[in-house]
C-alpha cells in the first residue's frame, strides 16, 4: 500500500529522515509524537504537498516524483487546519467532490453528513471545530478511497464524537484492501484502533510496534535508583528519572513480573511510552 | 479538472456583490465612455481571477484543494482558462452590444485591445500570484487597473477620426494582427511555463 525508503526532507534547523516505513493492506497503523516530531511532514510527503530532497515514496505500487491524479482519487486525506474555502458550505463542497472523484458516493456522504449533525446550508467559516472535523472526515470517507491518512482525525472532539468516528473508521475497513494511517495525540485513538504504530522523535522513527505487544507485553516498571541498578537492561527500552520516582519502560513484562516479584508493574500504554521515550533515556 | 471550474464559480458567486458592481459600471461606461466600457469588464475580470490563485493557494486551503486529484499542471491550466476565456467572450459580447449604437471599425479596435490586455494581464499576474500570493499583490493589482486606464487612452487614440482615416485601419496588413497574435501566444506559453515551474515547487 504504502512503502517509504531513505526519505529525507530538510528544514532549516529541522528534517525528517525516515529510513523505510510500510503500510500493508488491511491494516491501521498509528504515528505517535510529540507536537514538531515530524508526523505532519511526513503525511504532507505521502500526499505530495511538499517536496522531499532525497528518497522514495511508493504510493499504491508506484513511486512519484510528481503524486498522480489515479493516486489521489484513491487517496483520502485529512490533514488538521486544512479545510475547503472556508465560505462555501456543505453543498457546494459536495458538488466540487462530486466532480473532483469519480467514485464519490453521493448517497453514503449525506448519510454520514446527516449521521454526523452536519449542516449544508451553512458556510465551514460558521463551522465549530468539531464539526469542521466531522466534515473532513465526510470528505474523506466518500470516494472509495484505498488509504486514509488522518492527522489528528479525533482532535476538539468530544467523547461521544470520537467514539462516532471510531465507528466510521471501522466501517471503512470493512471493505478489503483498504488501509488507515492515522497520527493522534490521544492514547484511545491509537489502541482502541490501530493494529500498530510507530513513534516518531525529531523527524526520525525509534520504535516500532504492535498494540497486541504494547498492552500484552510491554510493561512500566515503577522503581527508585536502587532497584533501577539491579534491574536486568536485557529488555529495558527506556528509562524516566523523575524526582518522585523512576519508570522503566519495558519490552517483556512478563520477565521481570517472575524475576523481579517485589516491582510495581503496569501493563504498557502509548502515554507512558511516548512519555519515557521522550523525557528519559533509550 | 471540472472540480476547478466549479471551485472557481462557487468562488465567484461568493463575490456576486463585486461582480455585480464592476458590470454595473461597465453598464455605465458603455454609455458614457464606450471604449472603457468595452475594456473594463473583461480587465477587471481576468485581475479577479487572480485573487481566486491567491485564496486557492492559502496553506489551510492549498493543504487540502492540492489532495484533490488534479495534478498541478491542471490547476494551472485551468486558471488560465478561467481567467482568459470568460473575460474575451465578454469583451467581444460588449463589443458587440455596442456596435448597435456604434460603427465596427470604433469598436473592433478597443474588442481587440481588451483582448490582448486580458492576455496579458494573467500572463503577469498568475505567476507572480503563484510566487507572492497576497504579498504586493496589491501593486500589482494597481498595475493592472493603471494598464486598464492605459488601454483606454490608447484605445481612444485608436479609435480617433484621424487613426480610422490612417492606411494602418483603411488597409491593415493581416500579418501586422498575425504578428501581435503570435507575441501574445508566446507571451502566454512562456507565462504558463513559467505558472508551471512555480507551482510544482509550492509547498503546504
Amino acid at each position: 500500500m504504502l512503502n517509504i525508503q531513505n526519505l529525507k526532507k530538510e528544514y532549516p534547523g529541522y528534517s525528517l529522515s525516515i529510513d523505510q516505513f510500510h503500510l500493508e493492506p488491511n491494516s491501521i497503523t498509528g504515528i505517535v509524537g510529540l507536537n514538531g516530531a515530524g508526523k505532519s511532514t511526513l503525511f504532507k510527503a505521502i500526499c505530495g504537498l511538499i517536496q522531499i530532497n532525497s528518497g522514495t515514496i511508493e504510493l499504491f505500487g508506484q513511486s512519484f516524483a510528481e503524486i498522480s491524479k489515479d493516486q489521489k482519487e484513491n487517496l483520502g486525506v485529512l490533514f488538521n487546519g486544512a479545510t475547503f474555502s472556508r465560505h462555501l458550505n456543505i453543498s457546494q463542497c459536495k458538488k466540487v467532490l462530486k466532480a473532483a472523484y469519480s467514485h464519490f458516493d453521493e448517497a453514503l456522504f449525506d448519510q454520514l453528513c446527516k449521521q454526523l449533525n452536519l449542516p449544508y446550508d451553512k458556510p465551514l467559516s460558521s463551522f465549530s471545530t468539531g464539526m469542521e472535523v466531522r466534515f473532513k472526515l465526510a470528505t474523506a470517507l466518500t470516494h472509495d478511497a484505498k488509504l486514509l491518512i488522518l492527522d489528528e482525525p479525533t482532535a476538539g472532539l468530544d467523547i461521544l464524537a470520537r467514539n462516532k468516528t471510531y465507528e466510521c473508521l471501522q466501517d471503512f475497513m470493512e471493505k478489503p484492501d483498504r488501509s488507515i494511517l492515522i497520527s493522534s495525540h490521544i492514547a484511545s485513538d491509537l489502541e482502541n484502533l490501530c493494529d500498530d504504530f510507530w513513534v516518531i522523535h525529531n523527524g526520525k522513527f525509534i520504535l516500532h510496534e504492535t498494540v497486541d505487544a504494547l498492552k500484552n507485553q510491554y510493561g512500566i516498571l515503577s522503581v527508585d535508583a536502587k532497584t533501577l541498578d539491579s534491574l536486568d537492561p536485557v529488555a529495558i527500552v527506556g528509562i524516566d528519572r523523575q524526582p518522585h520516582g523512576i519508570k522503566v519502560l519495558v519490552s517483556d513484562r512478563q520477565f521481570y513480573e517472575e524475576n523481579y516479584p517485589g516491582i510495581v508493574i503496569s501493563a504498557g500504554n502509548i502515554d507512558d511510552l511516548l512519555t519515557i521515550l521522550e523525557q528519559g533515556e533509550r | 479538472m471540472k472540480s476547478l471550474f466549479i471551485l472557481d464559480w462557487q468562488w465567484l458567486k461568493s463575490m456576486k456583490f463585486f461582480i455585480w458592481i464592476i458590470l454595473g459600471l461597465s453598464l455605465l461606461y458603455c454609455f458614457t465612455l464606450p471604449t472603457l466600457g468595452v475594456a473594463f469588464t473583461p480587465i477587471m475580470f481576468a485581475v479577479t481571477m487572480s485573487k481566486s490563485v491567491s485564496d486557492n493557494l492559502q496553506k489551510t486551503t492549498g493543504a487540502y484543494l492540492f489532495t484533490l486529484p488534479f495534478t498541478r499542471k491542471q490547476y494551472v491550466l485551468e486558471k488560465y482558462i478561467i481567467s482568459i476565456v470568460p473575460a474575451l467572450l465578454s469583451a467581444f459580447v460588449i463589443a458587440l452590444a455596442i456596435t448597435v449604437t456604434s460603427s465596427f471599425p470604433k469598436m473592433g479596435i478597443p474588442c481587440l485591445i481588451a483582448c490582448a490586455s486580458v492576455i496579458l494581464i494573467a500572463s503577469i499576474l498568475i505567476p507572480l500570484t503563484i510566487k507572492f500570493q497576497d504579498n504586493g499583490m496589491i501593486v500589482f493589482r494597481l498595475l493592472s487597473i493603471a494598464i486598464v486606464a492605459l488601454v483606454v487612452i490608447i484605445a481612444e487614440a485608436f479609435t480617433s477620426g484621424e487613426f480610422l482615416n490612417s492606411s494602418l485601419v483603411m488597409s491593415p496588413s493581416p500579418w501586422f494582427f498575425v504578428m501581435i497574435g503570435i507575441v501574445l501566444i508566446m507571451i502566454l506559453l512562456i507565462s504558463i511555463s513559467i505558472s508551471n515551474r512555480l507551482i510544482q515547487r509550492r509547498e503546504f
